[in-house]
């Protein structure tokens, strides 16, 4: 479960101090499957990495299953990023060099997993989003979508309780976006995990179940 | 993530750069190659030397004119007094030498070099322990009667008969005059002045009375006094008595300055030993500056490397790296190519030092086994030192700025 209980993040921009977030409260259910939407400056980049504990705010409390994690120390969020997180980003965001089975296979590595469970744990992940046969390419032989499919399964592939996608079909045609959607669906109805969806596009937020739309650091509107 | 896996992971995003991850190792491998090379050459000198200077023998005085006095002499007057067992007890040889730079000529081809000439006592190949390898050496009844024979070097052998005819029994001109060869050194190798290998040795008299005659006419001069002592005696004092002995036998009033110089092998000896010592620590030096330029050059990509993936270390991090995953990567990187780099310069340094070695047979390079850990150890410490700060700014990065960077 995700708790915002009056997050501010502030900025310094130079002089100019920018308030991202103000007092923002927001609590989404393990899961649901949620669409943050805003236009560019609105804060919602600013509280997709506040719930991705990639950022800390500046005050007010997070509390992720049940444990607050505002006041974590870097590497005690690395570890909340690795266990109950899994990202999805725009740009795919892949290692290039090293093969899909390789990209999937990292975050295992980080949280200590090693020998035939990395390797099955893996090829599992990249298996449910079909692409079981594509495990020795690199990004560069796979298409953007196949791409996009490999960086989901390595968000998934350390069962992490919370998938946090930020424009995931940006980079990609409508076709293969609305694929990838449908595929975000399908983990959210056959596996119940959260999932959260970061966008500018109503278009893409209708695929959800609950919209929640920010403007200028603050939360505009709730519809589920 | 173990160490197995940082290695790959490193020697990946080394591979991905193949011309850039070569230039960077070429100044580390440069360093440890001329370190390696040099080491082995300032060894191979410092080897030569130490064994020329020991095979002449330790416990040896040398005595010659002051170069800087015109007129200065010694004669068979001052080797006389040296020899007076009374006045100067702790010598056990005194060996009069008269040596020059002459012509010397095959009798029966057209070879001839400019090489060193000595006349020497039969002693003199004990004292300087020469061997010889075909023949014998001259007797005391030779120096006595005067006889025109001679015992020539290995290398004055070949040039002048470079055919592989035998030189023993052949009849060479020294300054014109003919020499029977009548014995050959066996080569000790080395170079530089009163080598043996390029010496040619007759009898003392012959010497004095049809080679160099024309020098100091009648006054029986000699170029130097060799006096072995007990190895037992005390150098300082016995250098003392000679110094007394030669200063009544020449008149010489309190005051007046030595006409001559009293040296020992040992002094020499310590001397050379300190020069090459320093050459070979200035050598070092050569190679380390290289090895240490070649670090910055890796300081100097690595940072390069950090900023143009700085997206790859922010996808990490989001997937739950910590500080120090990123950076051991970083660093595994650093000492990849120092370590991989400082291979390449020992094979090179060593491939070196071989070929020198072949090119010039005076130089024996010697590898050294300490230079080699030495070296490689520093090219692995210069990844450790200029490896560390990219890697540590690569750690402290912030995921979300990282993400954010294009």
């Amino acid at each position: 479960m995700i708790e915002l209980k009056n997050i501010t993040k502030v900025y310094k921009m130079g002089n100019e101090t920018v308030r991202a977030l103000d007092d923002v409260s927001l609590k989404i259910n393990d899961g649901e499957f949620v669409a943050i939407i805003g236009p560019s400056g609105s804060g919602k980049s600013t509280m997709m990495n506040v719930i991705g504990c990639l950022d800390k705010p500046t005050s007010g409390e997070y509390w992720l299953n049940g444990k607050d994690v505002s006041r974590l120390r870097d590497d005690q969020l690395a570890t909340v990023r690795n266990r109950n997180i899994g990202f999805v980003f725009q740009m795919f965001n892949l290692l290039n060099r090293s093969s899909a089975l390789r990209n999937v296979e990292l975050p295992l590595r980080y949280g200590g997993v090693h020998g035939h469970d990395l390797y099955k744990r893996s090829v599992d992940a990249l298996d449910s989003v079909g692409l079981k046969d594509r495990v020795r390419h690199r990004p560069v032989e796979l298409s953007g979508g196949q791409q996009q499919r490999v960086a989901i399964a390595r968000a998934l592939v350390t069962q992490p309780s919370l998938l946090l996608a930020d424009e995931p079909t940006g980079a990609l045609d409508s076709h293969t976006g609305e694929e990838i959607l449908r595929l975000f669906r399908q983990l959210h109805e056959e596996r119940g995990l959260t999932v959260v969806l970061v966008t500018h596009d109503m278009n893409i937020a209708r695929h959800t179940n609950r919209i929640v739309a920010i403007k200028d650091g603050r939360i505009e509107s709730d519809v589920s | 993530m173990n160490i197995f896996e940082t290695i790959r992971t490193a020697l990946e995003s080394l591979t991905a750069n193949k011309l850039r991850t070569l230039l960077t190792m070429l100044g580390v491998i440069i360093g440890v190659g001329s370190v390696v090379a040099l080491l082995s050459i300032g060894a191979g000198v410092t080897a030569n030397i130490t064994g020329r200077i020991s095979s002449i023998g330790s416990n040896l005085i040398t005595v010659s004119p002051m170069f800087n006095q015109p007129g200065a002499r010694l004669t068979m007057a001052d080797v006389a007094a040296l020899s007076n067992p009374l006045a100067l007890p702790e010598a056990t040889m005194v060996l009069p030498e008269v040596r020059g730079n002459l012509l010397v000529a095959a009798a029966t081809n057209t070879n001839n070099e400019s090489t060193s000439v000595s006349g020497e006592e039969p002693a003199f190949f004990t004292m300087r322990a020469i061997q010889m390898a075909e023949g014998n050496i001259f007797t005391a009844n030779d120096v006595l009667v005067q006889t025109h024979v001679a015992v020539i070097g290995s290398a004055v052998a070949t040039t002048l008969y470079p055919n592989g005819e035998n030189a023993l029994g052949q009849t060479i001109l020294v300054g014109s005059v003919p020499f029977k060869v009548i014995g050959v050194a066996v080569s000790v190798g080395g170079f530089g002045p009163n080598n043996t290998d390029d010496n040619v040795y007759v009898p003392i008299t012959v010497a004095m009375n049809k080679l160099f005659a024309g020098r100091a006419a009648g006054l029986n001069a000699v170029s130097d006094i060799y006096i072995q002592l007990d190895q037992a005696n005390d150098f300082t004092a016995a250098q003392n008595d000679i110094q007394t002995i030669l200063r009544q036998n020449h008149h010489l009033v309190p005051g007046q300055p030595n006409d001559f110089r009293v040296f020992n092998q040992a002094q020499i000896a310590s001397t050379l030993d300190q020069v090459s010592q320093a050459l070979t620590e200035f050598l070092g030096a050569i190679g380390g500056i290289a090895l240490l330029v070649g670090g910055i050059g890796i300081m100097n990509i690595m940072l390069v490397s950090v900023t143009e993936r700085t997206r790859e270390i922010g996808v990490r991090k989001a997937i739950g790296a910590k500080r120090f995953t990123i950076l051991m990567q970083f660093l595994t990187e650093a000492l990849t190519v120092s370590g991989l780099a400082g291979l390449i310069g020992l094979g090179l340094g060593v491939g070196a030092s071989d070929l020198i070695g072949r090119a010039q047979s005076n130089l024996k390079p010697a590898v050294q086994p300490t230079a080699l850990i030495v070296a490689f150890g520093f090219s692995v410490i210069i990844g450790v030192v200029f490896g560390l700060y990219p890697a540590w700014r690569a750690s402290r990065l912030e995921p979300v700025e990282a993400l954010r960077y294009e």
